[in-house]
């Protein structure tokens, strides 16, 4: 799990693309809905959740401080939130 | 002689006192990179953290007494790497310093998915024990003055305390105590300072008539910094508890 968030720490490319760029703007709004709700709810621990601890624990145990440590869980809670609430351009008929 | 060389240095910032006080400086932020990274996941990361060298600014704005530092886009980045470089400065949020009142204060970070957006507003200790030397240079054509300061510390993690001392060159000719990040508190406008393994140097300065950028940190619950460090670690304790009790 850490070593995919260090795989797409490096994946610039993936980044730097315009297209992909815009539609990760446009997902931040449906991303901060869907964390806030997620952390409303008593017991919201889905998937993304798990992989946000996970990974803020594995980042730890790496040697990265806190911060850093939520950054990275961060990056991959918002990843994996792409795929678990695709924009309605994204969705498989 | 340190006490007379004091005393000088804040007759020179009295006589600069009717001078213009609103001031943008530009930072630009530089870390030593060790030699012995290795292939492991955190060094990769670490390897591409230091291919950002150079390329991290900032900007302080002050007015009078009130100073904000913020980075330049750098944490909203959506490239990882530049966030984490941007952090190595210990920066996290936009910082407030309230220079008269010798208060620091910044909102907690949303990259802790597990506290809201301005949940908490963090209060910053104010470095207080400055040692101000006599050794100077010039930087941009002002005199600049050593000081340094020891028994700083930030939390890599709640268990993990790290000591450190800092060495910032200030400029009494520009008479404000604002500094980058939480370092201010001097007798003029820091130019330069290092501390850990970073470096931050001031590349542009621009004198303003009026000043619009500065936004109060907002926040629910004050709390200090150890507070708040104990308060994140006890929520990540919290869910890894509750996940490794939904497993079993």
């Amino acid at each position: 799990m850490f070593s995919a968030i260090a795989m797409m720490a490096f994946s610039v490319s993936s980044f730097a693309e315009t297209n992909f760029v815009e539609k990760k703007e446009l997902k931040n709004e449906s991303i901060s809905e869907f964390q806030e709700n997620l952390i409303a709810t008593s017991w919201g621990l889905d998937r993304c959740t798990i992989l946000y601890v996970s990974t803020y624990n594995s980042a730890i145990a790496q040697g990265f401080n806190s911060t850093q440590a939520g950054r990275i869980a961060t990056a991959a809670f918002n990843e994996c939130a792409l795929i678990e609430n695709p924009g309605p351009g994204d969705r498989q008929e | 002689m340190k006490n007379i060389f004091i005393y000088l240095i804040l007759l020179i910032n009295f006589n600069c006192l009717a001078q213009v006080k609103k001031i943008i400086v530009d930072y630009t932020l530089y870390f030593a990179e060790p030699n012995n990274l290795t292939n492991n996941e955190r060094d990769k990361i670490m390897k591409g953290i230091y291919k950002k060298n150079g390329l991290i600014t900032y900007k302080l704005y002050v007015n009078d007494s009130i100073s904000y530092f913020v980075d330049n886009e750098g944490l909203n980045s959506s490239d990882l790497l530049t966030s984490l470089a941007t952090n190595k400065s210990l920066y996290d949020t936009p910082i407030f310093s309230d220079l008269s009142k010798k208060k620091i204060y910044y909102s907690n970070s949303t990259n802790f998915i597990f506290f809201k957006k301005n949940q908490y507003l963090i209060e910053h200790p104010v470095v207080s024990n400055w040692s101000i030397s006599s050794e100077n240079k010039i930087i941009d054509n002002k005199v600049c003055y050593k000081a340094t300061s020891i028994d700083n510390y930030y939390f890599h993690t709640k268990d993990k305390k790290i000591e450190f001392e800092i060495t910032a060159w200030f400029c009494p000719e520009i008479p404000v105590s604002a500094g980058p990040v939480f370092f201010n508190n001097l007798p003029g406008l820091i130019l330069e300072i290092s501390y850990l393994d970073v470096r931050l140097y001031a590349t542009r300065i621009e004198f303003i008539e009026t000043e619009k950028f500065i936004k109060k940190p907002e926040g629910k619950t004050i709390v200090n910094y150890e507070e708040y460090v104990i308060l994140e670690a006890n929520k990540i304790e919290e869910m890894t508890k509750q996940i490794n009790s939904k497993k079993n």
